[in-house]
């Protein structure tokens, strides 16, 4: 006898694996069906989509992850027309340098909008085709909208600062649109608490369009998006935010409708 | 309520043409081969761990394999074979996940392997005399390696132990072993 001998011995349960169960095997018929229901719900279960993969991945819950990425606003056809907007706005502009400086104010003046505009659609049942579904879910309404907001704030936010990143010139006013993006933002989510989402936000964006517009002509550009600005979005953004957590029963009530 | 099944009589041939009928996206010989399937696996699955909540996410992950698999399956062998090495590694992938707490002093690892399924392999011959010399703790990692086929680190996994364990148990086993049967 070699260990050769043993080796191969030990190896027949490799070839017939289902003979070493023994001579019968003992199955409770519950536990088998339900096992086979639980392989058939997986396989008939929607595949997560890349988003949720990757959020998935980075730690959110199972359970959020489907609230984000049914985010009407996140939609791909939805990204792909505001990001052709931006490249629009960017390369329509001059390339010398009195139009350099147009193209710059053209970007600072759209930026804010457009998390403006995500958040905006992100919520409400004029845009959201799970709006009704998410009323009858026991989920709490101001999580629902801050998940979708942040969510749509946060990737919008990502996709104007890579394009600031790929402006040839302009330095850090290139970002200058940051603070105003955030104080538009917070204020149309504190407003969503008592208005429709879509009023509100068509309403702090009129009145971003007639500062920029009125303090572009009184000012120069560096001036228009200078200190002053930045303090007061970031007042904004602040009051907003406040406004926001203390307005949230409001919210809920307003979903309840 | 329980049904004892006799193990199904392996027709390769058959098992084959499910195993091609699932590649093609038929439900139907996925069930016929869980059916043929679950109730062993299950067995040998419990005998390597005792949490049958993991035995059934391993059995039910090994179906689900099996199902997006199975398309580029090349027949080798008996088709148990395929569907074991998938199981035994879908449980060792739940192991991973959900670490057994520090393995008890109480109950042997593998104790029911070593007691049911080395047997068969070695039956009441010299081989299983010089196995069944060996300490308890070094038949489970014969049993883990040689048996299940499984790689140091898998092993390692499956027992709760460093891989490092394993490697010097398994020397030391197969060194005891070549004394016994020489």
């Amino acid at each position: 006898m070699t260990m050769q001998e043993f080796d191969k011995a030990m190896t027949r349960c490799g070839e017939v694996p289902r003979l070493f169960a023994g001579p019968s095997v003992v199955t409770d018929p519950t536990r088998h069906s339900a096992n086979f229901a639980a392989i058939k719900a997986e396989i008939d279960a929607p595949k997560p989509g890349l988003l949720a993969r990757v959020l998935l991945r980075v730690g959110v819950s199972e359970d959020t992850v489907p609230l984000v990425t049914a985010t009407p606003a996140l939609r791909r056809s939805w990204i792909a027309s505001v990001g052709l907007a931006m490249l629009f706005a960017l390369t329509s502009a001059g390339s010398n340098t009195s139009e350099g400086a147009d193209r710059i104010v053209v970007f600072l003046t759209l930026a804010p909008l457009l998390p403006l505009a995500g958040v905006a659609l992100a919520f409400g049942p004029k845009v959201d085709p799970t709006y009704e579904v998410a009323l009858a879910a026991p989920i709490d309404g101001f999580r629902l909208f801050l998940i979708r907001a942040m969510t749509v704030l946060g990737g919008s936010t990502l996709g104007l600062l890579i394009m600031s990143a790929l402006m040839p010139s302009g330095g850090l006013q290139r970002i200058a649109w940051l603070l105003p993006a955030l104080a538009t933002t917070s204020l149309a989510m504190a407003l969503s608490t008592r208005f429709d989402p879509l009023m509100a936000a068509a309403g702090v964006g009129a009145v971003w369009l007639l500062i920029v517009t009125m303090s572009v002509s009184a000012s120069s550009v560096a001036d228009a998006f200078g200190p002053v600005m930045q303090v007061a979005s970031a007042a904004i953004a602040s009051a907003g935010a406040i406004a926001l957590g203390q307005r949230r029963r409001r919210l809920d009530i307003a979903s309840d409708r | 309520m329980t049904l004892v099944t006799p193990v199904p009589p392996a027709h390769a041939a058959d098992d084959v043409d499910i195993i091609r009928r699932i590649g093609r996206g038929d439900r139907g010989a996925l069930e016929q081969l869980y059916d043929d399937n679950a109730g062993w696996l299950t067995v040998r699955l419990s005998r390597r761990c005792g949490n049958p909540e993991l035995v059934d996410t391993a059995l039910q992950d090994t179906f689900l394999t099996i199902w997006k698999k199975a398309s580029r399956y090349q027949p080798t062998g008996d088709v148990g074979a395929w569907i074991w090495t998938i199981a035994i590694r879908r449980l060792i992938d739940q192991l991973r996940k959900h670490p057994p707490p520090s393995p008890t002093a109480a109950i042997a690892p593998l104790a029911d392997v070593i007691d049911q399924e080395v047997p068969l392999a070695l039956g009441h011959t010299e081989l299983g005399e010089a196995f069944a010399s060996l300490d308890p703790e070094l038949q489970a990692v014969m049993a883990a390696t040689a048996l299940d086929g499984l790689t140091n680190s898998e092993a390692a996994d499956l027992l709760g132990i460093p891989t490092g364990t394993v490697k010097s148990r398994l020397s030391r086993a197969r060194l005891m072993l070549k004394e016994q049967l020489r």
